[in-house]
């Protein structure tokens, strides 16, 4: 299997590289992807140095233009693809039909990777895709059990890559609009989740609280671990009882379904974090190119090890790990 | 960890760093700053710092600035006035950010850093920071950031 | 380019002002009722001033008062009254299970009208040349996927909710430049909680401690779902099972002079426990009178949305 690794930032991208990721994906500097964020993501001269360094070292770069393009912006998606494409990547990422037509298209000999932004759960809707934009390979959404997943990959027209690590969706990704609900950004329009902006933290006689847009999204006691104050993650109030209603601040872990996805014919695993540091990029990085070399070998016997587990859940959400929908708690 | 180096080496840099006037430090990293940040400054990337303040405050050293910029040029000042964000922590936790062996984020849902007031920007400092391309750096920084790392990981391996 | 925008506006006016004036419809019921109470509220929507109704399971499928077939059994029951009715599909559909069923509906013998609110609708139902209605669950943020979906037979599209007047009125004045804004039908969420995402997790189960394959239906005591607040008793989200919803309820009765302005050809109504009826009529008021007089702030409503700010927003219209 494929692993696809996230970039940030040029520094991101090395350790991605160096660290053994088969691909990197990236964002443009704007509202085409969907980890717009202050700060991060790559200019002209810094995406033109990434894939120098990646090209060089035959590690493959994915663009990820994957949010949904709105009238008044539609130009800015159109030229992201151009850049892209100009830049001489080896796929884009890409969620709306618009973007996708225009691609294929334009430029039909560029790879189109199906974003999971485009909220395909199942091979009917993988099906469109195909067959109206030819794409090569879809990201499947985080809500799919591994029975599921089988499923998909049984019939699907096209390659499958899953989540294997990373900040957890408990939504179906590209149809969850809490963020604008609550502050007036959200995925699919601005590519930002719970945006910065919209985030204060402060220590109070109560803990430290997280707010968005002012609501208070959880409280913090000493020594309990916070979160980024995610709308899916807060503890709020049902029926008078205080609790994250929705979902625990934990992260996604996949490594002991290596062996299953796999055989269910997965070809690449994700690893989620643009918005994170080198440090942690490297350090995912490294585990998981150990743990599927690991499996290559040990195709039979595979066990993930105790180190390999105690390293992500060191640089998780919540320091915990979870396998989210593949589990039976979910189902 | 390594807490007997520890308890030795602190106090003896938390005193050496309250002793330092502030006029020299202030003179260090007006000169260092932008040397480190030479590209991000002229690329406009650090524009989210124009006129507006970033304090950073080292707690258990007991020493802190708020950094701004006017008109592309770092200003230092004291970290007793008001500024736009404020990102708080150890010795250690900024040693280990700074050298990149450990991820800030990580550090932040530890509660090992704080970041309150304008959020992003903060984040966009973090994000500036984390982009920070080490190989470009001049020579004598390259080596200082190299000798932090040296030293944090001798400290403070975990 | 704004000239040309507004001149289009104004012949699109012309065209329909009068002759297409906007119709109310009643959206599938988002909540899980008891098999009368359903029965009651279809027959309810008999009498009511309603041009469109659409039935059928959109949230989850374990929900079993009505099973496929007697939706569609329903449904073609009440085709007969001369109101357009329109079979509604699941938004999330991961599982086999859930693909035949949504097979099943997309094949109904009686021709009636699906909307397809997955893209594994759109497919199965592009595939055998069927027109379809888009529901608001597609994501359609731009005139050219609007004329994708219009290319593969379909007539009529709800608006994401999450969209404003402003991306509304450009996706409209764009379709009309590519020249096919009079081949589809547009309608937009006007009233109700607020369906804003979809999970694997079922939020009901998870407050009574259940795991989502051993629920015990717990939907089914919540006629609207249960309200989820802040820790500092902020009214914030609505848990719907699978869905998680407004906690406010959105509210654009004030805006339907605007949209029926603008185009817009449907405006729909999803259905609460109790009162739909009474919402239906001031909607009908309102069309009929050209004004509204309805006040947004005495009621505790959102409408952020429709002014392109946070969707819990209340903003005070000036033109109305």
């Amino acid at each position: 299997m494929e692993l696809v690794c996230p970039a940030g930032s040029l520094p991101a991208l090395r350790v991605a590289v160096d660290s053994g990721a088969d691909a990197v994906y990236m964002g443009f500097k704007d509202d085409t992807n969907a980890r717009h964020f202050a700060g991060l993501n790559f200019n002209d001269r810094k995406a033109r140095q990434a894939l120098d360094y990646a090209i060089d070292r035959k590690v493959k770069v994915f663009v990820a233009i994957n949010t949904y393009a709105q009238p008044k912006g539609w130009k800015r998606w159109q030229e992201a693809v151009d850049r892209a494409y100009d830049l001489g990547v080896n796929a884009l990422i890409v969620a709306d039909m618009g973007v996708l037509e225009y691609t294929c298209n334009k430029y039909p000999d560029l790879a189109l990777h199906l974003s999971v932004q485009g909220s395909a759960t199942n091979h009917e809707a993988l099906k469109f895709y195909h067959q109206n934009f030819g794409i090569r390979r879809a990201v499947l959404p985080r809500v799919l059990s591994l029975a599921q997943v089988k499923l998909a990959a049984e019939k699907s027209p096209v390659d499958l890559e899953v989540f294997g690590f990373g900040s957890l969706c408990i939504m179906a990704e590209g149809r969850c609009y809490l963020s604008s609900y609550v502050t007036d950004e959200s995925p699919n329009t601005c590519g930002a989740c719970s945006p910065a902006k919209a985030v204060r933290w402060e220590e109070t006689d109560l803990g430290r609280e997280s707010r968005l847009n002012d609501v208070l999204i959880d409280r913090y006691q000493e020594g309990e671990n916070a979160g980024y104050p995610t709308l899916c993650k807060g503890r709020f109030k049902v029926d008078d009882h205080v609790y994250n209603a929705l979902e625990e601040p934990t992260s996604l872990n996949t490594i002991r379904l290596i062996p299953e996805l796999s055989a269910a014919g997965i070809k690449a695993i994700k690893l989620e974090g643009r918005q994170r540091s080198p440090a942690y990029v490297e350090q995912i990085v490294r585990v998981w190119r150990e743990a599927l070399d690991t499996y290559a070998v040990e195709r039979d016997n595979f066990t993930p090890r105790g180190e390999w587990l105690d390293s992500l859940s060191k640089v998780s959400e919540g320091t915990q790990t979870t396998l989210g929908a593949y589990s039976r708690p979910w189902q | 960890m390594n807490p007997l180096i520890q308890k030795f080496i602190e106090p003896v840099v938390s005193r050496s760093a309250q002793a330092c006037p502030f006029l020299i430090q202030k003179i260090a990293l007006e000169k260092m700053l932008p040397q480190v940040f030479a590209a991000e400054i002229e690329e406009g990337d650090l524009d989210c710092l124009e006129g507006r303040y970033l304090k950073v405050l080292v707690k258990d050293l007991n020493i802190g600035w708020s950094i701004t910029l006017r008109n592309s040029l770092v200003e230092v000042e004291r970290a007793d006035g008001d500024a736009d964000v404020t990102i708080s922590g150890d010795a250690r936790e900024f040693a280990l950010l700074v050298s990149r062996q450990e991820d800030p984020d990580t550090l932040f849902f530890q509660r090992r850093l704080t970041i309150e007031g304008d959020t992003e920007l903060g984040l966009e400092v973090k994000n500036i920071l984390d982009a920070l391309d080490h190989e470009n750096l001049p020579f004598p920084l390259k080596q200082l950031l190299e000798s932090v790392s040296q030293v944090s990981r001798f400290i403070y391996a975990t | 380019m704004a000239i040309e925008h507004l001149g289009y506006l104004v012949e699109q006016l012309n065209k329909f002002g009068d002759s297409k004036p906007v119709k109310i419809s009643v959206g599938p019921i988002l909540y899980y009722w008891p098999k009368q109470q359903v029965l009651d509220f279809y027959q309810q929507m008999l009498e009511a001033p309603v041009d469109i109704i659409y039935l059928g399971e959109a949230v989850c499928s374990k929900r079993h008062e009505l099973r496929t077939d007697e939706w569609i059994e329903l449904a073609a029951e009440l085709n007969k009254s001369g109101k357009q009715v329109v079979l509604s599909t699941l938004a999330l559909i991961e599982a086999r299970s859930e693909l035949s069923g949504l097979q099943k509906v997309c094949d109904n013998n009686d021709g009636l009208l699906v909307e397809a609110n997955d893209m594994a609708a759109v497919q199965m139902l592009s595939e055998q040349k069927l027109p379809f209605v888009c529901g608001h669950s597609i994501n359609i943020y731009n005139a050219h996927t609007l004329r994708i979906l219009q290319q593969q037979g379909m007539q009529r599209w709800v608006m994401p909710v999450e969209l404003n007047r402003e991306t509304l009125g450009n996706i409209l004045s764009d379709a009309g430049e590519m020249g096919f804004a009079d081949q589809i039908e547009t309608e937009v969420f006007s009233y109700g909680k607020l369906p804003l995402a979809y999970s694997a997790r079922c939020f009901t189960a998870r407050m009574r401690n259940l795991p989502k394959d051993d629920c015990r239906y717990s939907c089914i005591d919540y006629p609207d779902g249960v309200a989820m607040q802040t820790q500092e008793d902020e009214k914030l989200f609505t848990l719907n099972g699978i869905q998680t919803m407004s906690g406010s309820c959105y509210d654009l009765i004030p805006q339907v002079p605007e949209m029926v302005d603008m185009g817009v050809n449907v405006v729909r109504v999803s259905p609460q426990s109790d009162g739909t009826e009474k919402i239906i009529e001031q909607f009908r008021e309102v069309i009929d009178s050209g004004k509204s007089e309805t006040s947004l702030i005495a009621r505790q409503h959102c409408n952020g949305y429709w002014f392109g700010q946070s969707g819990m927003d209340q903003v005070l219209d000036t033109a109305v």
